[in-house]
């Protein structure tokens, strides 16, 4: 009971604080509305999920793989829309509608591609981009790269395969057979989409850019609290009323658990009122099924409570928790793609977000967003839990000791 | 009933508590008086269980503080030297506040609130914000937030810090008035006036050792044969200092700018003392007297300075 007075005091002090307010409740609808503005032409509105882009193509080659990668990758029925693909004759002539501004990238296939792609050779197809156009040029790079590495992949499994089949009695009639299925898998790579293409839609639908922005921003300010958090501890021992709480007969955990869930009813308080103002004003879809909007919400809430407990057992001062939220929640945003859209980043970048929490919860958005069931999101409730069941341990069992 | 019983309390190399024990009858008003940085509220967060000590123990009614703390916490009410409240919450939110930390609920809190805004005089200011509150407003609300659990022991840590008088003076009736309806205080203080007026027995505490503890009366025992005389001249000369030093009817000696205050035996003879040097050295006396009989004197007397210093 204790626990629920203390936590609902410390909602009721968040809520008292004017400036607090307009940054955690406007900022973030503000900054939606500027970004999802924005950026409206990388991300497009509705179903789209690829800016539309004027590509160029060289083929100094004219073989079968290059001509798969050109009509059957870059012009598969789900690209068409997105990708206008022109063929030049020379490499010169592509260059030079790049410098015109005429294409947005252009690729040069080079002569031998494929042989010393079968013969398992280093081999480069050459991205040209234009300088105001950077997206366009890593989306057809991101698409080169997954059909290179999917042929090469092929070459050298077949090379394995095939020496050890002729090498035991009746490897030729295999052989053959396995000839076979490998020419229907050759077809298969030009077939499938690329795995840049399926990360930006898991599920059925795809995301906007307001979209993207409104839960970018939700997961980012979410995140301040974890910081807000850990002050309002440090706060209470500068200003001695958690010393004064425990000259009452209210046990230490209590009073832990009290602060605890005042961070985490603020965060959910915080995050309903996004959602609902970004969808009454921007019309933005959390998604057909509103309760696993409302479940990721709920488990980052959870996470970023735990973290500010965990924060409070570590920084000493709010001088520094404030040092730690000017840079480190940047730095955690930035990486965790709520300032720029993942897919920009080189996949090292990509990898190094996993370890943040507001990636966890801003891919579980955009998932419930694309329509995915609720197994998709079994593994990002799992992480946010995790996250905040041992931050929070950590939190407890540090404070308790002091 | 209250008993210290042997508290000592370190804090690295320094000894912040040096094996203090006395007891406090209950009904009674305790005072415990010293300068700043003296060990009184080391004394006191040991009382309260906010800090634990290194050796000795508190007990409370027969609990001991180490064994039962939170039975003793339901009967103490802790007024810290901070004013530790919520600046932006009412007064009466902060009440309600505290109220529950105390286990109150429902119509008994609001009840207690009620009279705890009385008792502190500030029942029409309830709904304002603390931080609106002027500096002795915000005390009594610190103090008010101790009492609505109406507890047996009142334990205050210099509770008139930085007040005007006005405000002071209305603490401390509150805090007689408490005191004459049975409620037993701890009453921690630099101003000796504050505890001359409340308590009847008083400790007096110096570099975390008791160096006194009585009655009044007991207190000033100390003195007797012995006077404090406060010379207050235009300007101090080293030669003057050093021949006052030298006079054997001095005791003690405290020079406070250009104040002097000397205790002694004989106070006749040192007056003519201090009057011939201070020509001879061409010392121009403003002021003399001879200082009644007081907790200041008592403290110069027993450590040669004074509790402000």
């Amino acid at each position: 009971m204790r626990a629920l007075a203390i936590a609902w005091n410390e909602l009721k002090i968040w809520l008292r604080d004017g400036k607090g307010l307009l940054l955690t409740f406007l900022m973030p609808i503000v900054l939606t509305a500027i970004l999802g503005m924005a950026l409206s032409g990388v991300m497009s509105s509705g179903a789209d999920s690829m800016p539309e882009m004027e590509i160029g193509l060289y083929d100094a080659e004219k073989s079968e793989l290059s001509t798969i990668l050109a009509e059957r990758v870059l012009q598969h029925k789900d690209l068409k829309k997105y990708i206008h693909l022109k063929e030049y004759s020379s490499e010169k002539e592509l260059r030079k509608s790049i410098q015109d501004g005429e294409r947005d990238a252009g690729i040069i296939i080079p002569a031998g591609y494929s042989k010393k792609l079968t013969n398992g050779q280093s081999v480069q197809i050459t991205v040209l981009r234009h300088p105001e156009k950077s997206t366009s040029g890593q989306i057809v790079e991101s698409l080169v790269a997954a059909y290179t590495d999917r042929v090469t992949a092929i070459a050298d499994a077949t090379q394995v395969v095939a020496n050890d089949l002729l090498a035991k009695p009746g490897g030729q009639a295999s052989l053959q057979s396995f000839v076979q299925q490998l020419e229907q898998l050759g077809d298969d790579s030009g077939d499938s989409r690329n795995d840049f293409v399926r990360e930006q839609s898991v599920g059925k639908k795809s995301v906007s850019s307001f979209q993207y922005y409104a839960a970018a921003m939700a997961v980012m300010f979410l995140l301040f609290n974890s910081v807000n958090g850990a002050k309002s501890i440090l706060g209470e021992k500068r200003m001695g009323t958690l010393s004064r709480l425990l000259t009452t007969p209210t046990q230490k955990s209590s009073i832990l658990v009290g602060k605890f869930l005042g961070t985490l009813l603020f965060s959910v308080f915080q995050i309903s009122f996004f959602m609902l103002a970004t969808f009454l004003i921007f019309q933005v879809s959390w998604g057909e099924n509103i309760l696993q909007s409302v479940t990721i919400a709920f488990v980052y809430a959870f996470a970023v409570a735990g973290i500010a407990m965990m924060l409070a057992s570590i920084v000493k001062t709010e001088e520094s928790a404030d040092q730690l939220a000017g840079f480190g929640v940047q730095i955690f945003s930035m990486l965790g793609g709520s300032m720029v859209p993942l897919f920009v980043f080189p996949e090292v970048m990509r990898n190094i977000a996993l370890f943040t929490p507001n990636y966890w919860a801003l891919d579980g958005f955009l998932d419930v967003m694309s329509g995915v069931s609720w197994s998709d999101l079994f593994l990002t409730f799992g992480v946010l839990l995790a996250i905040g069941l041992s931050t929070l341990s950590i939190g407890i069992w540090r404070l308790q000791a002091r | 009933m209250l008993q210290v019983k042997e508290l000592r309390k370190r804090f690295g190399d320094r000894e912040a508590v040096s094996d203090i024990s006395f007891t406090v009858n209950k009904g009674e008003c305790f005072g415990l008086l010293g300068p700043n940085g003296a060990g009184k509220s080391t004394t006191i967060s040991m009382i309260s269980g906010l800090l634990s000590s290194d050796h000795g123990d508190v007990e409370i009614d027969g609990l001991s503080v180490k064994k039962n703390l939170m039975a003793v916490k339901k009967k103490m009410g802790v007024v810290p030297q901070e004013i530790a409240l919520y600046p932006t919450l009412s007064a009466k939110e902060n009440l309600y506040f505290w109220g529950r930390m105390y286990g109150l609920r429902g119509a008994m809190l609001k009840k207690r609130v009620d009279e705890v805004l009385e008792i502190v005089g500030l029942t029409d200011r309830a709904k304002e914000r603390i931080d609106q509150y002027s500096g002795g407003m915000k005390r009594r609300i610190n103090i008010g937030a101790a009492l609505l659990h109406q507890p047996a022991y009142l334990i205050m840590d210099e509770p008139t810090v930085g007040i005007d008088p006005q405000s002071r003076n209305h603490i401390l009736e509150t805090v007689k008035e408490l005191n004459k309806q049975g409620m037993t205080v701890i009453y921690t203080s630099h101003y000796m006036e504050e505890v001359e007026f409340l308590c009847e027995r008083i400790a007096i505490m110096d570099h975390g050792k008791m160096i006194a503890l009585g009655r009044k009366e007991e207190l000033y025992q100390y003195l007797v044969g012995g006077t404090s005389i406060r010379v207050v001249t235009a300007g101090i000369h080293e030669n003057w200092l050093a021949k006052l030093k030298e006079m054997a009817n001095v005791q003690n000696i405290v020079v406070q700018e250009d104040t002097v205050i000397l205790s002694t035996s004989n106070k006749q003879e040192l007056i003519h003392q201090v009057i011939a040097t201070a020509m001879d050295e061409k010392i121009e006396i403003q002021t003399l007297d001879i200082q009644e009989l007081n907790l200041e004197a008592v403290f110069l007397h027993l450590t040669g300075r004074s509790l402000r210093d």
